[in-house]
């Protein structure tokens, strides 16, 4: 996990800061949706595997 | 009548633009002024450090596509001259960065006046950053409990 290294109280961090954790979010939301899409392809596959054996069975 | 003057009788709809500039080698008075159609529209008093970035708020009429803005000293000599597009964002100030290297002091994507990338981070800011970074990471957990799961 990344931290988001900005502080209210500090007074030394800058909107710069404040748009690189921005950045950061942005990033590891793209990731997170990479992930459930893989995940929801996974579970897809499973699901059809699964009816071809109710079927066949 | 002046321009401005005449923009005012008219009517006619003005729109807010800040200009920004930094002149490396002038200090001191300078004017800023936004000529629009041949003439001058609007035009600014201010002081200017060398090196250091200036932004000014000019007004203009809301339908101007280009602008040409020009800087010049107490003497009127021409420090600056460029004609720049207008940001196509109807009711939205715009931001004109007349000379390059402003980007370290305003950000491309600054939205208020006077903002710059250097300022502080405010808290309410700060604050959603936060929560912003904890509902990623609260995702993040169950997105890896469900892949454990379809294990």
């Amino acid at each position: 996990m990344v931290a988001v290294s900005v502080s209210a109280q500090s007074g030394t961090t800058t909107l710069r800061d404040a748009g690189h954790a921005a950045e950061q979010l942005l990033r590891r939301l793209e990731a997170l949706e990479r992930r459930l899409a893989a995940l929801a392809e996974k579970l897809e596959r499973q699901l059809k595997e699964a009816e071809k054996e109710v079927v066949g069975g | 009548m002046s321009a401005k003057a005449e923009a005012a009788a008219g009517g006619a709809k003005v729109r807010h633009v800040f200009a920004a500039f930094l002149l490396e080698d002038y200090s001191g008075r300078a004017r800023v002024y936004a000529v629009v159609g041949g003439k001058p529209y609007d035009v600014k008093e201010v002081e200017v450090e060398a090196g250091e970035p200036v932004q000014v708020r000019l007004q203009v009429p809301a339908d101007a596509t280009t602008i040409r803005v020009v800087v010049t000293d107490e003497e009127d000599y021409i420090l600056l001259d460029k004609t720049v597009t207008v940001p196509a964002e109807p009711g939205a100030p715009a931001w004109l960065k007349l000379t390059p290297g402003l980007e370290e002091w305003f950000g491309v994507g600054a939205e208020q006046p006077g903002e710059t990338l250097t300022q502080p981070v405010p808290p309410e800011l700060a604050q959603l950053l936060q929560q912003l970074e904890q509902q990623v990471h609260q995702l993040e957990q169950q997105a890896q409990q469900l892949e454990q799961q379809a294990q």
